[in-house]
């Protein structure tokens, strides 16, 4: 009855969520360049990208105009790539934003991440950081394309967990390969005082045609329950937010189920264009900084973001639990909008 | 709905929901919000012998060893944890390239308000 009671006092808070949509944490995806070529890339990176790195100024003048609707310090501005320790003049953005008033952080594959570098990014304010870690050392390396990749990321984990001042945790990405070191990984991770959050590999980017890649729903199951028994021993592990996980909600991450692209997440990407997080489909992009104003776009358009009634078809058309989920994650949904990808509920509930 | 009424609904739909994570929250693969507070130390390094600001000096935060090199006007500026007092030490890094100095030590007492100035001992 109690627990009816929050679901419902939940959905209406999503739904007033909706209406005021805060802006509170913005990407910028700052280069497509990167230095590995991941097999679940979700992003078009390549070394080479042909979309050359967004010029700092053009995004700091696209955001400042926010400051008439919200506080700065109350948005965190998340660079992400490609890989942003690709650029030479990371740190000295990131000192900008705060000259700025806006806080800030980075998603980084620890390659670059040395001794120096975190020094360097520490003094212009770096706040926040998530690392990847997606295996113990073979298949780290395998979805990562290079051999070194794992020792880079372990350096990286050292270094992060020995400062105090970083809001940090490790992404890992869960595939056939790395399901049964799982736990390793996770005590590797608690050791160095550290978070975890556990994604699957969405069906979207290079990975939709690395069978690999994906779990069964059985293991999708296994790994709910992992997460649930390691939160019993302490584990700060959570599950992504990439999904409804019906029964689970609040077992395996804190609070319920909760797609905020759009609604407290925006971003501007590599060439512009402005959107919600960066991994969801191009077709959603409600406009460009080199042709709208950002602050404009965002108090008035997103609208498909802020109600999710169209999301109420295919599976989703009858589902009971639409109303808890509102059509899952919206990086699962394509251009075409008759079905979502993944069901997560679905996958873990048909067992 | 007017939009104090939206907030005014926020706080109550928050409360009863008994969600600890309403605001505290990560996108996907976003790194988290930064709850925690930091403060900006500056200042310039100067030589005792002649007044001239000094570049290349290492001003280290030894609480955590954070550190950053002084600029060619002589000033440094870092974001730093915050903490009851700051301890720094400040150390020739360049050799004799801009003068040699002895190394010193200091602590600043509570939160500092102002650019700081330090005075380094020159060597012969």
């Amino acid at each position: 009855m109690l627990n009816r009671f929050r679901k419902a006092s939940f959905r209406h808070f999503r739904e007033n969520e909706a209406q005021l949509h805060d802006l509170m944490y913005l990407f910028w995806e700052c280069t497509l360049r990167c230095n590995l070529n991941c097999l679940h890339c979700g992003s078009d990176c390549s070394k080479d990208a042909s979309v050359p790195d967004m010029p700092f100024d053009d995004f700091l003048n696209a955001i400042l105009p926010l400051h008439k609707h919200y506080k700065r310090d109350a948005i965190i501005v998340i660079i992400t790539g490609g890989e942003p320790l690709m650029r030479k003049d990371l740190a000295e953005n990131g000192r900008r934003l705060r000259e700025n008033g806006f806080r800030w952080g980075i998603v980084t594959n620890g390659i670059l991440y040395d001794k120096e570098k975190q020094n360097e990014l520490l003094n212009a304010g770096l706040g926040s950081i998530t690392l990847s870690l997606d295996g113990l050392e073979d298949n780290h390396n395998w979805l990562r394309g290079t051999s070194v990749a794992y020792k880079k990321a372990l350096n990286a984990l050292e270094l992060i967990g020995s400062q105090k001042r970083l809001n940090a945790d490790v992404v890992t990405c869960v595939n056939q390969r790395n399901f049964s070191e799982l736990d390793k990984i996770s005590d590797l991770v608690h050791q160095h005082g550290l978070s975890q959050r556990l994604f699957t590999i969405s069906p979207i980017g290079r990975a939709k045609d690395n069978p690999e890649l994906f779990l069964t729903n059985a293991q999708m199951k296994e790994m709910m329950d992992f997460i649930v028994e390691k939160r019993k021993e302490g584990h700060e592990i959570s599950f992504s937010c990439e999904g409804y996980t019906g029964k689970y909600e609040e077992q395996v991450r804190e609070g319920f189920f909760f797609c905020r692209a759009g609604i407290h997440i925006g971003s501007i990407l590599a060439d512009g264009s402005i959107g919600a997080c960066p991994n969801i489909d191009h077709s959603f992009v409600q406009g460009n900084i080199y042709k709208d104003d950002f602050a404009d776009v965002w108090m008035s358009r997103f609208q498909d973001f802020r109600n999710r009634s169209w999301a109420r078809t295919g599976i989703c058309a009858d589902c009971k639990e639409f109303k808890y989920c509102n059509g899952n994650g919206l990086h699962l949904w394509d251009e075409k909008r008759d079905e979502v990808l993944v069901c997560h509920h679905r996958r873990i509930s048909d067992l | 709905m007017s939009l104090r009424w939206r907030k005014i609904k926020r706080k109550v739909l928050g409360f009863v929901s008994f969600s600890a994570a309403l605001f505290i929250f990560q996108a996907c693969y976003g790194a988290p919000q930064d709850t925690q507070s930091d403060i900006i130390v500056q200042g310039t390094v100067k030589s005792d012998s002649t007044g001239q600001t000094v570049e290349g000096i290492k001003v280290t935060f030894t609480e955590t060893d954070q550190y950053v090199i002084t600029d060619s006007s002589g000033a440094f500026y870092f974001y730093l944890p915050e903490y009851n007092n700051y301890p720094l030490r400040f150390e020739d890094n360049d050799s004799t390239e801009n003068g040699s100095f002895n190394t010193f030590d200091t602590i600043i007492q509570g939160t500092p308000a102002a650019p700081i100035e330090i005075t380094l001992r020159q060597t012969p």
